[in-house]
């Protein structure tokens, strides 16, 4: 090390920005875990971002989840292993608070957590009949009983 | 809206399965299911079976598993009669009881008793020929669809091959024979191609080098683009070559790898989203070799000792435990264990001399049409 030009720099503060849960809850997340989110990112981007950002429909809950979730992420020098393992513990939920991630990730736009949460609620659901499906979606527009009978008729092998 | 803080769990599943729960949710988390559930899921309500029934979703369903390993997705077509194996299902449950590895996959429109010879297989079509006359199916969906007859006669030469051409968006099938000499060190190969979209054979002509000829004339193996042969060059065996589905040419001759004297390259099989190459010792005591293509190289898969076991195999499938799903001659499957060197035969029925391949669960229509979608 020939320079002491690093250590005259000025320590660079770590730029902060604030989200404001449905709920009034606001939660400080820094720029760079933030940038996960693209669509924080373009709000960073069109210099939108100095004030409480406001996600009406994510709840305090739900939003101080999808928050530690950027910042395990944007860590450095965390290897692929226990990422897994963070990973696999953070899904560790209920299929509604599964749900909520999902839309969560969906409207922030946040790739990794939604391909994480969606790939959980798959392995639950790939096993299940049609019936619980409906039960879990809260699914209303269900086919009268003469239709399911033919669709039922038409895929009948997929029950075997 | 009015809660309670008491009500915070009640309150977050209203939210989360509302009414207003959007469809592109749904979707992301239909494309990572199994194309089977999918199928069963087609009984959930009518936005599913509209979504699933969707061209489109079948296409971002199989971009999907392109992405992955695509071993999961993978089970063994067979024909006469067709059955479905689910080949990571078998491993070690040969002769349990409750196995619906091995699924009987009629097909009213295509008369299995006739024993149709396969043609190919490519994102869960496979194709098959019966004397003749050509037709898809999907195991997955039980779609299929009978073709119109080419202008083609079975000849000496004729090569056959299925596959998709990224280009244009189509799957093609490609039918082939050697016609006469070109010039410069070329012969020319009267070509026909069928495109799935425009439901129509058309005529070409290809140029393959002279002292190039195919070794198992008939099917190509449908990889990456292109349909896949192995060729002798001057009379030895040393290479393969390829016909590109967009080009609609034959081209790069890839090497295949270097064994040492004393065996046969014997064919090519896919296995993920790999192509595999095996070579078969003249003489029994030697292993047999399989190798895959990697980044523009081989590397090794496996290499068995197959002693003391009928000829002619094909390795078909390998399982994730190491064990190799072989086709013996024309009329019987086993699964190989390497580690004892030891076989069992696989619970499937015959009526005839059977052909296998490897395909991929999708809900790809053989139906391939240009409708407007709504995704």
């Amino acid at each position: 090390m020939s320079s002491s030009s690093s250590s005259s720099l000025p320590p660079c503060p770590k730029k902060m920005i604030t989200l404001k849960s449905s709920d009034g809850e606001t939660f400080q997340i820094e720029e760079t875990a933030a940038l996960q989110s693209k669509t924080l990112e373009n709000m960073i981007d069109e210099n939108c971002a100095s004030t409480p950002i406001p996600l009406r429909s994510i709840n305090g809950k739900i939003l101080a989840k999808v928050v530690e979730f950027c910042n395990k992420h944007a860590e450095v020098g965390v290897d692929a292993e226990s990422l897994h393992a963070w990973d696999a513990e953070f899904v560790n939920v209920e299929y509604t608070t599964l749900f909520d991630y999902i839309l969560a990730a969906n409207f922030l736009e946040i790739p990794t957590l939604l391909d994480l949460a969606s790939g959980v609620v798959g392995d639950m659901i790939k096993g299940k009949t049609p019936d619980e499906i409906r039960k879990m979606f809260n699914i209303n527009d269900a086919f009268s009983p003469e239709e399911e009978e033919e669709v039922r008729r038409a895929n009948q092998w997929a029950f075997e | 809206m009015k809660k309670s803080p008491f009500a915070e769990s009640s309150w977050t599943l209203a939210s989360a399965v509302a009414e207003s729960f959007p469809e592109d949710i749904i979707m992301e988390i239909l494309l990572r299911l199994p194309a089977m559930s999918l199928m069963r899921f087609k009984c959930v309500c009518k936005g599913w079976r509209s979504l699933i029934s969707d061209p489109a979703f079948a296409k971002s369903h199989l971009q999907r598993l392109r992405a992955g390993d695509m071993i999961s997705s993978q089970r063994i077509f067979k024909t006469c009669p067709f059955e479905t194996i689910n080949y990571e299902a078998l491993d070690g449950s040969i002769g349990s009881d409750d196995d619906h590895a091995v699924v009987k996959s009629h097909d009213p429109r295509i008369d299995a008793s006739s024993c149709p010879e396969l043609v190919g297989s490519c994102d869960g079509l496979v194709c098959l020929s019966m004397e003749g006359r050509l037709a898809l199916n999907n195991p997955t969906t039980k779609e299929s669809r009978n073709l119109p007859r080419s202008g083609l006669l079975h000849l000496r030469e004729l090569l056959q091959g299925f596959g998709y051409d990224s280009q244009s968006d189509d799957y093609k099938i490609v039918q082939g024979e050697r016609s006469e000499n070109g010039q410069d060190g070329f012969e020319i190969w009267q070509m026909e191609i069928f495109s799935l979209k425009a439901a129509s054979w058309k005529k070409t002509q290809a140029q393959l080098e002279r002292h190039l000829s195919l070794v198992h004339q008939e099917r190509g193996v449908y990889w990456n683009g292109a349909l896949h042969w192995l060729a002798k060059n001057e009379g030895k065996l040393e290479t393969m070559i390829s016909f590109n589905l967009s080009e609609e040419k034959f081209e790069q001759v890839l090497p295949i790898p270097e064994v040492n004297g004393n065996t046969n390259s014997m064919g090519l099989g896919i296995h993920g989203a790999n192509l595999f190459i095996y070579h078969r010792p003249l003489f029994q005591l030697q292993p047999m070799m399989c190798e895959y293509m990697k980044g523009g190289s081989w590397a090794k898969m496996f290499s068995v000792s197959t002693t003391g076991m009928p000829s002619l195999e094909i390795p078909v499938a390998y399982t994730r435990s190491g064990k190799i799903v072989f086709q013996l001659a024309a009329d019987n499957i086993i699964l190989f264990n390497p580690e004892d060197n030891t076989y069992e035969d696989y619970p499937i029925e015959k009526s005839g001399n059977i052909y296998s391949t490897i395909y991929v669960e999708t809900l790809i229509s053989p139906n391939l049409s240009d409708e407007p979608s709504r995704i």
